[in-house]
C-alpha cells in the first residue's frame, strides 16, 4: 500500500499541460512519487494517446468517450494523475486555470514555445500568479525567437533521426534500421525534464525562489552523444552503423538460437570472459586459437568469431545459452518477447508490475517506475483517469468554482465532462493474466 | 549565481553505466568525487579513444584508491562518511562483503543516500546476472522489436549506450528524490535501480501491458511501423529523411506537395486522408513519398517540409550535428579547456535553468584531486 505521507513528492502539486509521451512520462514520475498531478486536457484537440484506443474495443462499440479512455498506454503514461477537461481558449475557463496555477508548485508542459506563448501560458504570465513556481517546459527546439528551427514541428518519432541516433542504428551494408518501435528521445527528454524540475525544487526549498527550466528536446538528446561529438571535433571521425558491435568488447553480438526468430545477445568484455565462453561451448580449439587470444586479436577477427559462435548457439535454446554463460560470469541474455517477460519470476518478485484500477476498466496491468527507494517507495493507488473524470474535485475543490459554475461552463463547452460515465468495461486479458501474476491485487471485479 | 545542487557531495564508485547520472548532478553544482581504481575508470579507456571521460566526467573531482586494499577501503569509508550521496555500480553484496558497502557505511552515516545501479537490481533470482548495454536491451524486450525482419535484432542507438543513459536518469532522479526525503526525515536510504528495468521504462510502446491488451506480436519492421503511413525513413538525394504523418492536416500538406513536385494527383484524393486507407496502400504511399523525397537533399527537404507544416527531419550524422545551424544559433556548444586535450568542444546544457544555471567545466585528470585536504 502507498503511504501518501512518506512519498518524497507528497505535498507537491503539478499542473501538467502535456501531450504525447515526453511530457506525460515526466508527470508520471511526479505522480508515482506522491505529487498531486493535475492534467488539463482538450476534447477538441485530444492527446495522441487518446486518439487510438483498445484494439478489442474498437472506436464505435461504445462511442468516442469510452474509446478515448481505453488505450492500454494510458495507465503507463497517466497512472496516478487526475484529469480535468478544460477549454483554455474560453476566457472564463482560462481564468479558472490561472487560479489552479496559483495553487501549484510546478507547471509542466511539452507544448511548443510558440503554442505556449500564444495561449498565454508563458513563464512571466504564470510566475505573476505564483512567484515561486517551478516552470518546466520541453519545447522541441527551445524558446529562442528567431533561431532557425524555432517554429518547426517536433515530435518523438522524428527526433531520433534528427539527433543522429537513427544513423547509428542498423547495419553497415544497409540503410539505417532506425529506432522505429519506440520514440526513444521522448523518454530521455521527459526524464531530463524531471532532473531539471527536481533541481529547481531543491533550489526553491533552500531559497524560496522559483524559476524557469527549459529543456529543448533537440539539445537534451544531442547531449547524450557527447563523447562521440568530442571525438568528431578532435579527429573528424564520423561513426557509422556497426550492427550490435560496441567497438571494444569482442565478441559482442546477437546470435541465432533454436526455434523461430530466437536469439541470444552476448557481450564478452575481457580475456577471462572469452576463456569462459570457450569452456561453456566446449570449444578448446577456440581458446587455443592465437587470433583470439587478446582483445585486439578478437576485435580484428569479429566476423570469424561471429560465425563460430553462431554455429554453437544455433544448436541450443536462447535461455540455455544465457543461463550457461551467466553461470560462467559472461553477460548474455535471451532476446526476450513479451510472453517471456510476463512469465518472468525475477521481474514479478521485484514488484515491477502493478494493477492499479481505473474507473472505466478496473484493474489495469502497469509497469512501475524503476526507481526503488527502500524507505520512501513510490507507487500509485489509482490508474489513469478517464477524460474529465476529476473536474468536480479539482475545479470546485481547488480552483474555487461553485458546482453551478462548473455546470454552466460545461453547458457551453468551456468545461468538458467525462463522457458516458456509467459505462464500465472489463479488459479481456483479465481472464488469464491474473493467473500469471497472482501476487498483484486484481481487486474484486476480476 | 549558484548551482541548484551546490553543497551536495556525491561519491561515485561507478562504471560507465552511471557516468551520465553524475554528470547531470555535477553540472548542476554538486561536488562529485569520482573514486577511480589505479589505472583509471573504464570510461578512460572505452571507445571513442577514452574521450568518454572528457565529456561525462565534467565538473567532477578524481581520486584514486584500490578497493582491494585495506588502505583503499579506509579511504572509501572516510569519503562516504562525508558524502550526501554514493552512486555505486558494484555487484549486489560485493562491497558489503568487504565491509564497505551500504550496510556499514550507511550505518556510519545515517543520512547517506546510497544509489545502487545494477543490471538486474539488488533483489530477485537474477540479481547476480551481468549485463552489457546490448544484453540489457535484449532482456528488456525492446531489442526484439528493433532492426529488420531478415536480420538479427539490432541495438538501438549503436555505440550510444542508451540503456546506461536511461539507468543514469533513474539514478539521478532517485538521488534527488531520496535527498528530498532526507530533508524531511533526516534519514538516508538505499535506492535500487536496475538497468534492464530502466530500458523497459522506455519500452512501454512495445511492452507487456500494451501487448496483453491487443495480443499483436511485436516484430521487427525496419524503420517502418505497420500501423501508420507514411512512417519512417525515405530516401533523399544525399541520404535519408524521416517523414511521419498521423494527423489529416499533415497528410493534406504532404499530398499537395507531392502533386506540385511530382505531378501526383492521386495522392490528393480525399480517401487517402484516412490513415487506415494509407496503411492498406502502404507500398503505394511509400513509393509516392519516396518519389518526392528523393528529389531533394535531406536538409533542403527538411526546411521545405517544415515550411509547409509537415513533420519531417533529416537523418543526421554526427558531422551534420556539429554543423547544425540551429544548435549554433542557440549557443548550444561549449568550449572547455582541458590540460591534456586542449580546447574541447562539447554539447552544452541539456536544460536551461533561469535562476541556477547549468555550468560547463572540464573533466579531471586521473587522481588530480588526490591531495585535496577535504578528500583525505
Amino acid at each position: 500500500m502507498v503511504d501518501a505521507d512518506s512519498r518524497p513528492l507528497a505535498g507537491i502539486r503539478v499542473l501538467a499541460h502535456v501531450v504525447g509521451i515526453a511530457g506525460p512520462i515526466a508527470s508520471r514520475v511526479f505522480a508515482w512519487f506522491g505529487a498531486e498531478v493535475i492534467r488539463v486536457e482538450s476534447r477538441v484537440n485530444p492527446d495522441l494517446i487518446r486518439r487510438v484506443g483498445s484494439r478489442w474495443l474498437g472506436p464505435d462499440t461504445h462511442g468516442p468517450a469510452v474509446w478515448t479512455d481505453s488505450s492500454p498506454l494510458l495507465n503507463e503514461l497517466w497512472g496516478g494523475v487526475r484529469s480535468v477537461g478544460l477549454n483554455l481558449k474560453d476566457a472564463e475557463a482560462f481564468a479558472v486555470a490561472e487560479r489552479l496555477v496559483a495553487t501549484c508548485d510546478v507547471f509542466l508542459s511539452n507544448f511548443s514555445a510558440p503554442a505556449l506563448r500564444d495561449s498565454g501560458l508563458g513563464y512571466e504570465a504564470l510566475a505573476a500568479l505564483r512567484p515561486d513556481l517551478v516552470y518546466v517546459v520541453l519545447p522541441g527546439f527551445g524558446a529562442t525567437e528567431g533561431t532557425p528551427y524555432h517554429d518547426y514541428l517536433a515530435w518523438g518519432p522524428n527526433q531520433a533521426p534528427l539527433v543522429g541516433l537513427d544513423e547509428l542504428t542498423g547495419w553497415p551494408d544497409r540503410p539505417p534500421a532506425a529506432i522505429a518501435s519506440i520514440a526513444l528521445p521522448d523518454y530521455t527528454n521527459g526524464l531530463t525534464g524531471v532532473v531539471g524540475a527536481l533541481a529547481a525544487l531543491e533550489h526553491r526549498d533552500r531559497t524560496g525562489e522559483g524559476q524557469r527550466v527549459e529543456v529543448a528536446q533537440f539539445e537534451a538528446t544531442v547531449a547524450l552523444l557527447g563523447d562521440i561529438l568530442v571525438d568528431h571535433d578532435r579527429t573528424g571521425h564520423v561513426p557509422g552503423r556497426a550492427g550490435n558491435r560496441g567497438g571494444w568488447a569482442a565478441p559482442e553480438g546477437v546470435y541465432p538460437c533454436r526455434g523461430r526468430d530466437r536469439w541470444v545477445a552476448i557481450t564478452v568484455e575481457d580475456d577471462a570472459g572469452w576463456a569462459a565462453l570457450c569452456r561453456v561451448a566446449v570449444r578448446p580449439e577456440w581458446l587455443a586459437d592465437e587470433r583470439f587470444a587478446t582483445a585486439e586479436g578478437r576485435l580484428a577477427h569479429l566476423d570469424e568469431l561471429d560465425a563460430l559462435i553462431a554455429g554453437w548457439t544455433a544448436a541450443h535454446t536462447d535461455a540455455e545459452i544465457a543461463e550457461w554463460l551467466q553461470a560462467a560470469a559472461v553477460a548474455a541474455a535471451a532476446v526476450v518477447d513479451n510472453a517471456a517477460l510476463l512469465a518472468d519470476r525475477h521481474l514479478a518478485s521485484r514488484g515491477f508490475w502493478g494493477a492499479p484500477p481505473n474507473t472505466r476498466f478496473g484493474p489495469d496491468l502497469t509497469t512501475s517506475i524503476p526507481i526503488n527507494l527502500a524507505a520512501t517507495p513510490g507507487g500509485i493507488e489509482r490508474g489513469a483517469p478517464s477524460f474529465g473524470e476529476d473536474n468536480e474535485e479539482v475545479l470546485v475543490g481547488l480552483a474555487g468554482c461553485t458546482p453551478e459554475q462548473v455546470a454552466a461552463m460545461a453547458e457551453r463547452g468551456a468545461v468538458w465532462p467525462m463522457g458516458d460515465p456509467a459505462v464500465r468495461l472489463r479488459r479481456p486479458y483479465l481472464d488469464w493474466v491474473p493467473q500469471l501474476l497472482p501476487e498483484l491485487d486484481w481487486g474484486p471485479r476480476s | 549565481m549558484t548551482g541548484a545542487l551546490d553543497g551536495i557531495r556525491v561519491l561515485e564508485l561507478g562504471d560507465e553505466s552511471v557516468a551520465y547520472a553524475t554528470k547531470l548532478l555535477a553540472d548542476l553544482g554538486a561536488d562529485v568525487v569520482r573514486l577511480e581504481p589505479p589505472g583509471g575508470s573504464r570510461l578512460r579507456h572505452l571507445p571513442p579513444k577514452g574521450l568518454g571521460s572528457a565529456y561525462f566526467d565534467t565538473n567532477k573531482r578524481s581520486v584514486v584508491a584500490d578497493i582491494g586494499t585495506e588502505e583503499g577501503r579506509a579511504r572509501l569509508a572516510r569519503l562516504a562518511a562525508r558524502a550526501d550521496v554514493v552512486v555505486d555500480t558494484s555487484p549486489p553484496g560485493h562491497l558489503d562483503g568487504l565491509d564497505t558497502g551500504p550496510a556499514a557505511l550507511c550505518a556510519a552515516n545515517p543520512a547517506l543516500v546510497w544509489v545502487a545501479v545494477t543490471p538486474f537490481g539488488l533483489t530477485g533470482p537474477r540479481r547476480h546476472w551481468r549485463a552489457s548495454n546490448l544484453t540489457a536491451w535484449a532482456q528488456s524486450g525492446v531489442l526484439r522489436t528493433t532492426g529488420e525482419p531478415d536480420r538479427p535484432p539490432v541495438v538501438p542507438g549503436g555505440p550510444v549506450r542508451l540503456a546506461h543513459v536511461l539507468a543514469s536518469f533513474n539514478a539521478a532522479i532517485g538521488a534527488l528524490l531520496a535527498l528530498r526525503a532526507w530533508r524531511r526525515t533526516g534519514q538516508g536510504q538505499v535506492v535500487d535501480v536496475s538497468i534492464v528495468e530502466s530500458a523497459m521504462l522506455a519500452g512501454i510502446e512495445v511492452g507487456v501491458p500494451y501487448w496483453v491488451d491487443d495480443l499483436v506480436p511485436r516484430e521487427r519492421q525496419g524503420n517502418r511501423r505497420a500501423a501508420i503511413r507514411p512512417w519512417g525513413l525515405y530516401p533523399c538525394a544525399d541520404g535519408w529523411a524521416s517523414v511521419v504523418i498521423v494527423v489529416p492536416e499533415h497528410w493534406d500538406a504532404l499530398a499537395a506537395w507531392m502533386h506540385e513536385r511530382t505531378g501526383n494527383e492521386a495522392a490528393t484524393e480525399p480517401v487517402f486522408r484516412e490513415v487506415l486507407t494509407r496503411v492498406e496502400a502502404a507500398e503505394l504511399v511509400d513509393e509516392w513519398t519516396s518519389e518526392l523525397t528523393v528529389t531533394y537533399p535531406k536538409h533542403e527537404l527538411f526546411a521545405e517540409a517544415q515550411r509547409r507544416g509537415i513533420p519531417c527531419t533529416p537523418v543526421n550524422t554526427v558531422a551534420d550535428l556539429a554543423e547544425d545551424p540551429h544548435l549554433a544559433a542557440r549557443g548550444f556548444w561549449v568550449d572547455v579547456e582541458d590540460p591534456e586535450l586542449g580546447t574541447v568542444r562539447m554539447p552544452g546544457a541539456p536544460y536551461r535553468l533561469s535562476a541556477t544555471p547549468w555550468r560547463a567545466g572540464r573533466a579531471p585528470r586521473l587522481g588530480e584531486h588526490d591531495a585535496d585536504p577535504d578528500l583525505a
